[in-house]
């Protein structure tokens, strides 16, 4: 692009599209930060209500002693330490797992992949709300309720959004690539670790960091599998802690903070792998 | 597709063999997908076909969760056609299947857009994209019903401030006279509440949206803008054919939660309604077919019940569902050449 | 290849077999997951033989003197380390508790919902003893999720039964027997801004509904614009009080009869029918509908309990409120930061309606057993040490240092004497201390003396809730007369009504 011959005109025109998509952009991120920002403002005042007009952002006499006493008050440190091994562990077997089985019903031609699919698609339609408690008398039978076991092995047994999702990109793949490595004698594996799983980077990702989030968010598995206190995650040290400060609005949002902060710092690490993503692809010819 | 391959490498080989070849390719393949489907045929049958199996069976009990369950043959199905509360919530869902989806869909491809921008800074502006869907769901739910508020919040302050705008001569030509929407209280407005807070929430179906055009080969531009194809037309003939598969995905999975839409309206009623039993909303307009179904299974301990509806729902699901993949089977394109 | 084959019909066994184990054994998922349960001495009486009291159920197998039992606690507090949080109390109860039982070992766990532990319940014998809403109780109870602790109530020393406020164990109580046992109470009072409502013309509270209607007349005030300055008080902020109301009415929620629902239809109506009136008030006076109304409400009562709450503002000069409040203006109001120096402010009974009596409702948690507890007696041993007099004058210190109630007479007194002056002196401003003395004895007094009234403890109660919301809603919107709503509760609600009579509770002492 930097090839183009740069006329004043044009130089001109390129000034005005990018003032204007600079100010869209900025505009649209006002919106979509505001959450973050109300949070921490909120969380430096002092006998904070929740409706407040005009909203004042930045609080006269920030109170950093709402932290502090957040961090007094739950033992931040411990949950954090489980949530790391509830969050990090389904990340990796979603990433193994995953396109294991999306692989097998796209890319391998046997007779399962056109019943395995819709089965997958099925298992999705039944609420949660019905098979909360059959799950939780098979995980009992097992004697695994108050391990972290039925919060990560799902994951690592294909977890059907997943599964779907890699499934649409590998159909986008060219056959053409795993036949010819198939008949250069490459096994399934190899195809599916060395060729497949680079071509599926930004999609990887993609799902790494959801099931992160997702994983880092949810209180309601946690709550109902784990019955050691020693052993909850910083969801249900957030969920205690809405449960006790009640209407301490900025006591709640200094958690809240507390455990939003890292969550943003993470992904805005992990997507330059997003990026990351582009370079990959487009060696493909 | 998959014959293609098959009879395409089988074509350099004797006749003789060919029939022996194929079999033996046949079983083999059998064994290599079976294997990378094993994790999830493990889980299946362990973890899934239990409880299916067993919320099936309870929709012909009077299972209430504690005490061993009775048949009632098809009691629970006669009465679900009856209750008046089912009936109610199948509407509500229709309106957010029918009304919000869409609406939610294309807001979350315009975000991947956006977020696939060439400008300075964009690791951030993806980061702040994202935010809504990192906070809190309880933070998030509590902002944006300041946000909505219809006395001072942004959105009526702004649609005040566009109304005050309007030269008084176009006015008087209007047929209504413009009161900005009590978001939260107004039955009427309710659902699209929950829609535009969907929106605002898109961070992950829009990540997904940018994996797929973060996916799709740069050359296949290049190529289009050699032959001179403007920006509209690259859009419409290379972007959106190749990420199809994506929207499809999208559309599909949308369908699938919208029918099981729950955690926000249940946030939703928890913060407008202080009552000790599960809540439908301002009259009943946000009693979602899973809300019901968690009242009934949780509050009423009538889950029994409760598994009849779901196995209702699933019906539903089901056949959308179906009818969506074959119309959209049509539109979406696997290779592009 | 043939090593593959053998791989996976290898792994395939094995999955069919855990599949199996997870399915076949949990079939009927009544039983407890243990296969050497006691057989069961201890299963709820079913509703249909509810008049078969039993003797006190001894396990088959009773702990060895030198085994401990593991008893587990779930309560629905968060799990704070902060002290004056429940969490604190409860914890540390069971930590004396461990120190002087060898044969008993408590765990506490918090943060458990009633849905977490139904859940935990359906698939066997944790937690041994879970704290649960009160209107949940009763149906829990008919569906045989509770421990029948009528046994054990009955064998109970006096000293322990008779030190609970009787109205309490009323909410305990579902037809005839005991299910649960009282922790906290809580009820609903009057909050008044007494500055505003002098400023206004009332040098008193209102004594009965229709004072109470003028009064909030008096005290609405619109602004330059038109737009609510201030209101008199929301019927329904923060919530349509179910249990309050009927009380306030003179009716019940259920005859004597024990079938029809409910009591006095047109008394129920008018209840309706006077809470509309307030929002008529609204729209005919000063033109603002109810939606207008009802977006003020979710205004101002996101700032419920902080500085800026509607009554400590002067955006209304009344509400009711449950009396967890008064700690909470105390505080506020004595914060010089918060400049709120000039705010008058009390508590007092809801009116009533001419002619009625005196009465406040009743609400709060209470603890309950597993019915698949494996150890009913130890449980229970536990359970009444949870909940005896000495524990419950401990734990009243707690809710942030600002007195918390506790079903019991022991600990009201408490209350309203030594540890009130405790608690106050403890204060670092000396006003918030006189404040919240103040406060204690009045409330202390409201528990102690005035007649409670808590919802009928029927296996409908949630259904019945549900119903009075939504319609009532109905109504208030103007969507529906109130004798039409009336009609369509009892319509809903009275063949449930029908199919489980509801067996009023009578108090007697031992």
């Amino acid at each position: 692009m930097t090839k183009r011959k740069t006329s004043p005109l044009l130089m001109l025109k390129r000034f005005v599209v990018n003032v204007i998509k600079y100010v869209f952009l900025v505009c649209l991120c006002f919106i979509f930060i505001m959450p973050l920002l109300w949070m921490l403002s909120t969380s430096l005042k002092a006998n904070a209500g929740l409706m407040e007009f005009p909203i004042k952002w930045i609080p006269d006499n920030p109170q950093w002693g709402n932290y502090a006493k957040v961090f007094r008050i739950v033992d931040f440190g411990t949950y954090i330490k489980n949530t790391l091994v509830t969050s990090l562990t389904p990340v990796l077997g979603v990433l193994l797992v995953t396109p294991m089985v999306a692989y097998s019903i796209t890319m391998v031609p046997w007779k399962g992949a056109k019943v395995i699919f819709p089965i997958i698609l099925a298992t999705m339609m039944i609420p949660g709300q019905v098979t909360q408690i059959p799950m939780y008398i098979t995980w009992s039978k097992l004697g695994l309720v108050n391990t972290y076991v039925p919060l990560i092995l799902p994951f690592f047994l294909g977890t059907p959004y997943y599964i779907y999702l890699m499934r649409q990109f590998m159909k986008g793949l060219p056959n053409s690539l795993v036949e010819a490595a198939r008949i250069d004698g490459a096994n399934d594996l190899r195809i599916l670790f060395s060729i497949i799983y680079p071509l599926c980077g930004p999609v990887l990702t993609t799902a790494g960091v959801l099931v992160f989030v997702g994983c880092w968010n949810d209180f309601s598995g946690p709550l109902i599998y784990i019955q050691d206190s020693a052993k909850y995650t910083i969801a249900i040290g957030l969920k205690s802690f809405t449960l006790s400060a009640k209407t301490q609005w900025e006591l709640l949002m200094a958690a809240n903070s507390v455990f939003t902060v890292p969550l943003i710092i993470i992904f805005f690490i992990c997507q330059k792998q997003f990026l990351g993503g582009i370079a990959t692809t487009s060696g493909l010819k | 597709m998959a014959k293609k391959i098959r009879s395409a490498a089988s074509t350099g080989e004797p006749t003789l063999e060919k029939k022996h070849t194929k079999s033996v390719r046949q079983r083999r393949f059998f064994w290599i997908g079976f294997g990378f489907a094993l994790p999830w045929i493990i889980g299946f049958c362990c973890f899934k076909i239990y409880p299916i199996c067993s919320a099936i069976y309870y929709s012909f009990t009077d299972f209430n969760s504690f005490r061993s369950p009775n048949w009632v043959r098809l009691d629970n199905y006669t009465n679900l056609v009856q209750d008046k509360y089912v009936i109610k919530s199948l509407k509500n869902t229709a309106y957010m299947v029918i009304i919000g989806l869409p609406i939610s869909i294309s807001f979350a491809m315009l975000m991947s857009l956006v977020m696939n921008i060439k400008a300075k800074g964009m690791p951030l502006v993806r980061t702040i994209l994202y935010i809504p869907a990192m906070v809190p769901s309880m933070a998030s739910a509590l902002l944006f019903m300041w946000l909505m508020n219809s006395r001072y919040g942004i959105v009526n302050q702004g649609l005040k401030e566009f109304y005050s705008i309007i030269p008084q001569a176009v006015k008087d030509f209007l047929p209504f006279s413009f009161k900005p929407p009590s978001w939260i209280n107004d039955p009427k407005w309710t659902k699209m509440t929950l829609i535009i807070m969907g929106c605002w929430g898109c961070g992950g179906t829009a990540v997904i949206g940018l994996a797929a055009l973060r996916g799709v080969p740069t050359h296949f531009y290049e190529a289009a803008e050699l032959d001179g194809a403007n920006r509209w037309t690259r859009f419409w003939r290379i972007t959106i054919p190749l990420i199809s598969p994506t929207i499809q995905f999208q559309f599909i999975m949308g369908i699938i939660n919208m029918f099981q839409y729950f955690t926000q309206a249940f946030m939703f009623n928890m913060f407008t309604t202080t009552s000790q039993v599960t809540g439908g909303g301002p009259s009943d307009s946000l009693l979602f077919y899973a809300i019901n179904l968690y009242r009934e299974a949780f509050d009423y301990l009538h889950m029994g019940y409760a598994c009849a509806l779901a196995m209702v729902l699933f019906v539903i699901v089901m056949i959308v569902t179906f009818v969506a993949m074959k119309v959209s089977n049509k539109m979406v394109s696997y290779d592009i050449e | 290849m043939k090593k593959m084959k053998k791989l996976f019909a290898v792994v395939l066994a094995l999955c069919m077999v855990l599949a199996l184990a997870a399915c076949g054994g949990s079939d009927n998922p009544d039983t407890p997951d243990t296969p050497n349960t006691p057989s069961t001495p201890n299963t709820p009486s079913t509703p249909e033989t509810p008049n078969n009291p039993e003797t006190p159920s001894t396990p088959e197998t009773p702990a060895d003197p030198g085994e401990v039992v593991e008893v587990t606690v779930w309560h629905q507090f968060g799990e704070t380390t902060e002290n004056g949080a429940p969490h604190y109390y409860y914890t540390k109860w069971a930590e004396e508790f461990n120190a002087t039982h060898s044969n008993i070992h408590v765990t506490v766990t918090g943060a458990k919902s009633a849905t977490d532990a139904q859940t935990a319940i359906a698939g066997g014998s944790t937690p041994d003893i879970f704290m649960n809403q009160w209107n949940n109780a009763p149906t829990w109870a008919n569906e045989g999720g509770l421990l029948d602790l009528t046994p054990y109530y009955d064998a109970a020393p006096a000293e322990w039964f008779n030190d609970f406020v009787p109205s309490v164990l009323a909410l305990c109580n579902f037809n005839g027997k005991y299910y649960s046992v009282p922790n906290s109470i809580t009820t609903t009072v009057m909050f008044y801004r007494d500055d505003i409502l002098a400023e206004c013309g009332w040098d008193h509270h209102p004594a009965n509904t229709d004072e109470l209607l003028q009064c909030i007349k008096d005290c609405t005030k619109a602004d330059e614009n038109g737009d609510i300055a201030r209101l008199g008080l929301l019927p329904n902020m923060p919530w349509f009080d179910t249990v309050m109301m009927p009380a306030v009415f003179n009716t019940q929620w259920i005859a004597d009869d024990g079938v029809t629902v409910p009591a006095d239809k047109e008394a129920v109506a008018y209840m309706f029918e006077w809470i509309q009136s307030v929002y008529k008030l609204y729209e005919d006076e000063f033109g603002w509908d109810y939606l207008t109304v009802q977006d003020f409400a979710s205004t101002v009562s996101g700032n419920r309990a902080s500085a800026s709450d509607p009554v400590l503002t002067g955006e209304l000069a009344m509400r009711w409120n449950s009396e967890g409040l008064a700690g909470t203006f105390a505080k506020l109001v004595n914060d010089p930061a918060n400049n709120l120096s000039n705010v008058q402010w009390s508590m007092g009974l809801f009116p009533n309606v001419t002619g009625g009596t005196e009465m406040a409702m009743l609400g709060g948690n209470v603890w309950e057993v597993n019915a698949r507890t494996e150890h009913p007696d130890e449980t229970w041993e536990v359970l009444q040490s949870l909940t005896s007099p000495e524990t419950a004058v401990e734990f009243a210190l707690g809710e942030n240092n600002n007195g918390s109630f506790y079903a019991h007479k022991q600990a009201l007194a408490a209350l309203a004497g030594d540890l009130g002056d405790q608690i106050a002196a403890a204060k670092e401003n000396p006003d918030e201390g006189a404040q919240v003395k103040k406060n204690l004895e009045f409330l202390c007094d409201v528990f102690a003396n005035v007649p409670l009234q808590s919802f009928p403890t029927c296996a409908y109660v949630n259904e019945y809730i549900n119903a009075l919301g939504t319609y009532s809603g109905e109504v208030f919107a103007g969507n529906m007369t109130p004798m039409e709503a009336v009609e369509a509760i009892v319509a809903d609600i009275q063949p449930l009504a029908n199919e489980n009579p509801y067996i009023p509770f009578s108090y007697q002492a031992k």
